[in-house]
């Protein structure tokens, strides 16, 4: 946690509410992206987002400050997301993400978008527990110990479980979009 | 070889996907977001207290009330089978030399025509002796 964060969060325990926006501000993107990672959905992205904001002000008196800010809240969304239940890894979800995010325009937009798809294809083969590991992991690039302590669980699991997602993705991508393990260079 | 071979292929896989991530990332509209502040700062702030205590009082008063049940339960079913069963220990050893003659009158009999057994209360001290002899008559002596 930076010297900025610490004195942001000491004068939100103080009662300055105010100071509460410039200390998550530099997550608000993070958090909705992430939000949706995990849920498939902008709608239910947008009410976790909210709860975890809510409960980042409410229990900001417990936060360590040893710990990264940004890794906290993380934890506070993925336990927001397991307590909600809003986890759709289904055709509807992808459906209503392809029609949210329409392929529009020039053919190197339609490409992104294509693989944005398989993308969300690819995370659909995982469990809820392998795909929690998998974003934190490998996609918001945090350490094995920083995903078990925003996951809550030991490094250990977090190794099983990010190796077994690992497998997954390499063999749907192997199977389905095997030029997604080309190099695009 | 293969191992190695999978391992480039999974890290341009994530080299990928982190690209696509990236790219996807969306940002909140900004009256969305004042909104979601304001209501996030209206609550007070707490202490993350763990989980079990966070259950409320009537929760704690069931939850003794069902262990002083339960523990007067464990009691009273403990003098109950005790009364049934009285805790008692046996022992099966040749007869003791001077005990009671066996049955039907049996004097003279040596100690190795004779078989005794032996009951102990361990709550009272209570010795109970059955003696048989080779017929297996019994003769009962309390001590």
């Amino acid at each position: 946690m930076d010297e900025r964060e610490s004195r942001l969060v000491e004068l939100v325990l103080q009662g300055d509410n105010d100071a509460f926006g410039p200390l998550v501000t530099p997550y608000r993107k993070a958090l909705l992206t992430m939000a949706y990672r995990l849920c498939h959905n902008w709608e239910d992205a947008g009410e976790l987002s909210q709860e975890t904001l809510l409960r980042t002000f409410r229990y900001l008196r417990s936060y360590d400050p040893r710990r990264s800010f940004r890794n906290w809240i993380f934890q506070i969304l993925v336990n927001v997301w397991r307590s909600s239940g809003k986890s759709r890894p289904d055709g509807d979800a992808l459906r209503e993400w392809a029609a949210a995010n329409p392929a529009e325009g020039p053919e190197e937009e339609h490409a992104r978008s294509e693989i944005r798809s398989q993308l969300m294809e690819c995370l659909d083969g995982l469990s809820r527990r392998e795909r929690e590991v998998f974003l934190l992991r490998d996609i918001e690039e945090m350490s094995i110990l920083e995903t078990a302590q925003a996951l809550g669980i030991s490094p250990l699991s977090v190794r099983v479980r990010l190796s077994l997602a690992r497998k997954k993705i390499r063999e749907r991508a192997q199977e389905k979009f095997p030029h997604l393990l080309e190099d695009r260079r | 070889m293969k191992r190695k071979r999978q391992g480039g292929e999974y890290r341009r896989l994530l080299e990928n996907l982190r690209a696509v991530a990236r790219s996807e990332e969306k940002d909140w509209a900004e009256e969305d977001w004042r909104r979601a502040l304001r209501r996030a700062t209206i609550g007070k702030q707490e202490e993350l207290r763990p989980e079990w205590r966070r259950r409320p009082a009537w929760a704690w008063a069931y939850a003794l009330v069902i262990a002083i049940l339960l523990g007067a339960a464990a009691v009273a079913s403990r003098s109950f089978f005790r009364a049934a069963w009285p805790t008692l220990t046996a022992e099966v050893e040749p007869a003791r030399t001077g005990g009671p003659a066996p049955a039907g009158g049996g004097a003279g009999l040596a100690a190795q025509d004779q078989l005794s057994v032996t009951f102990v209360s361990v709550e009272s001290g209570l010795r109970v002796y059955w003696y048989f002899d080779k017929e297996f008559d019994w003769k009962e002596e309390k001590l």
